[in-house]
Formats: structure tokens, sequence, C-alpha cells
């Protein structure tokens, strides 16, 4: 059995990262690591906009919280505003905590005080925006802004998805929300720069 | 990215997910996960983390041996430990990124189906260290990992220790991180004695 996916899940930006426990036990020489969007997806088990949200913003907030040098795994702290039982905010940290490495509570806890994981997620933090990224070790911080109203849902798509959810539709009609529903995706990739705004706080 | 080879040459893991599916993420919602992939997550290789993956894999094969593929969203793990005991956390987190059971975290399911949340506990009384449930037929498996039989190089204590110092000069550094990888390489080859599955 092959795996068989959009062509763009792997043409997408990826995020690059040194994580120090990695070069510590001989795991990727010089400790450098590479995640693209296949990556989480697969994790996540699907594609979708929070999925594609929570990506683009954690590119986007590494990029600016570590300019030309490669984010640090275990150096970011990760808030978010909601409870981590709401479902996007749960989908969103763990797509996050995937790349960063930052865990709430599963996670290596650390050799003698070194590469701990633990206690770098936060829920039910008040800021404004989606998502805020703290660099530990130089107390930088950004909040990102993810708003997608200017990428609208295809009327066509919501009805399809309904007739699919309710085993009404036909294999056709199948295809057809799905190829809908990663074009939505697609576009959003295609739009990362209007639809995310990230800002230094 | 550099890494040992083995990470590629290790078995990968086939699965199903209906979720990926539904969305036209995954073809027929066929996944695979390989042991490279569980690495960069997991921000490392041990035994801790090739243990989890190895106990999975051998806990999908025996759950589903009536040729049907794994599906995500389908299987329950319960472990016998606290979630902030020790490397449990370790162990789950690689569990879950490939069955994509979660306790409290991931998706919570598009009217009543695809779900992922509420499929992992923790404190189980339970007759090994994790159990594997197939929540379609009950099918369950108790999965013991024991690596003791795999002795690492008695030098790794002396060099981890120089590390922790910061006293190693970078040969030592490199060959620390060698016969680390070594050991978990050979955990790999003794997969078959290490990973123990019996159905319950």
């Amino acid at each position: 059995m092959i795996m068989n996916y959009p062509t763009f899940f792997k043409t997408r930006p990826s995020i690059q990262l040194k994580d120090p426990l990695q070069k510590f036990l001989g795991t990727f020489h010089d400790g450098i690591i590479e995640f693209n969007y296949l990556d989480i997806v697969k994790n996540a088990g699907h594609s979708c906009p929070d999925v594609t949200g929570a990506y683009l913003m954690t590119l986007k907030a590494l990029n600016k919280l570590y300019k030309d040098e490669l984010p640090m795994r275990g150096n970011i702290k990760v808030s978010f505003n909601k409870e981590y039982s709401d479902d996007i905010t749960s989908v969103m940290a763990d797509v996050v905590s995937h790349i960063t490495g930052a865990t709430l509570s599963l996670g290596f806890r650390g050799v003698e005080g070194k590469f701990n994981r633990t206690g770098l997620i936060e829920f039910n933090v008040p800021f404004e925006g989606n998502i805020k990224f703290e660099r530990v070790d130089n107390g930088k911080a950004v909040t990102t802004h993810y708003d997608l109203s200017s990428i609208p849902i295809d009327p066509k798509q919501n009805v399809l998805m309904s007739k699919v959810l309710s085993n009404e539709a036909t294999v056709g009609e199948e295809i057809d929300f799905e190829v809908l529903w990663q074009r939505r995706v697609e576009k959003i990739f295609n739009h990362a720069s209007e639809l995310i705004q990230v800002k230094s706080i | 990215m550099n890494y040992p080879t083995f990470f590629d040459n290790t078995p990968t893991i086939t699965l199903q997910d209906p979720l990926s599916d539904f969305l036209g993420t995954f073809e027929n919602g066929i996944v695979q996960f390989s042991y490279l992939d569980i690495v960069k997550s997991a921000g490392h290789s041990c035994p801790t983390v090739s243990g989890a993956y190895l106990t999975t894999l051998k806990a999908l094969e025996a759950l589903y041996n009536d040729g049907s593929t794994p599906m995500r969203g389908n299987i329950f793990v319960s472990f016998k430990s606290d979630a902030l005991e020790g490397v449990a956390g370790v162990i789950a987190n690689v569990v879950s990124q490939i069955t994509g059971a979660t306790e409290h975290s991931g998706f919570k399911g598009l009217n009543g189906n695809f779900a992922r949340n509420n499929l992992m506990d923790f404190n189980a009384e339970i007759g090994s260290e994790v159990i594997f449930k197939r929540l379609d037929t009950g099918k369950t498996v108790e999965v013991t990992y024991d690596p003791s039989s795999v002795g690492g190089n008695p030098k790794m204590q002396e060099l981890m220790g120089k590390l922790m110092q910061n006293v190693a000069t970078p040969e030592e550094k490199k060959e620390f991180g060698e016969l680390w990888q070594n050991r978990v390489e050979a955990i790999f080859k003794q997969a078959d004695k290490v990973v123990t599955v019996k159905e319950v």
C-alpha cells in the first residue's frame, strides 16, 4: 500500500530547527532537523485550515523570533488563550508541539536539568491573537494572528460535506468534496503572507 | 538533515486514517510512519523511543493479523503508569503519533465520527506496562518491552558523565552519540526478543 497525497504537501516551505538533545544523543548530526507539511499532516491525520494555520503560524513566528539563526527546540514557549479542551486549540497545539518539541506534560523530562520539553505549552493565557511564541533564552515574544475570512469556502463544499457525512454522497461527490477541501488549504498556503500577521510584543 | 542510516532501514508502520480519507488528505486514508518520523517529533532516538515504536508495531501486527489495515481512531491504548512518571509521556507521544489516539488533545470529531481524544488512559490496572485494544472487535494485547538483554558498550556511561559535565572532547561527544545509536540499532535487530505481545 502506497501513501498518496496532494503534491502541495511536499512542495511548501519546510521548517528547519536545531535540537540540542538530538545532537547530544547522536541522532541527527549537527542536531539539525527538518519538518514539512506532510510530516504534520500524517500526525494530525488530516489536512485542514486549522492544521495549515498552525503550521504557517509556527513557520512565521520562528522566522521572526530567530531571523537568520536556526530556531532551537526546547527554547520556545508556546501559549494559547483558550482551554486545552477547545477543539481547534488542541489540534493546533499538537501541530506546534510536533514542530517545536514544546509539550504541556507529555514529553521528555530532561537529563540532569537539561533538555526538558515539558511545561513549555500553556493554555488560558490572555493575549490578543491565536498563538504566542516566546524564546526562553532572551524573552523575545511574538503573537500570531490568523484570519481566513478572505479565503471563502466554496458553497458547494458545505453541501457536499453534509452529503458525505450522512452517507448520501456518490463516489464522484466524495471526490469533488475532497478536491474542494484541499484546494482551499492550498489557497491558504498561497496567501499565507496576507492571512497571517506576526506581531512582536 | 543527516542521521544514522538504520533510521531509514527499520520497518515502517502503515495504517488507515478515515479522517484523512474523508478530507482528501491521503488516498484511501493510507498513511505510513517510519522510525525517522517518530525520532524527528520526539527530538531524539533512544531505547525508550525505539521501544515505543516497536511496541506499537508489534501490537498492531497482533491486533490486525486478520489481514486488515490498522485503523487510526479505532485503537485504545492504556498505560499502567502515571502520565507524569518518568518516560511515560515520551512513550505516550510516540504511540499517539502513530495511532492517532490521545487522552485529551487531538481532533474531537465531526458528527460523532473521527474523534481522537478519549482513546488513551493512564494509571490503568493492567498486567503489563501497556495494552492496545481494537475498538471494533474488542481484541486486546498486552505488550512488554525489555531491552536489558541488549547491552550497551560500557564506555557509554563514562562518556555520558563527561558530556554532562561539559568536559568531553569533540571526539568523545561524537563517540558517545555513535555508541548510543549503535545500541538503539541493536534493539531494532533484536525486536523479536525485546518485545513480547500477549493476547488477553
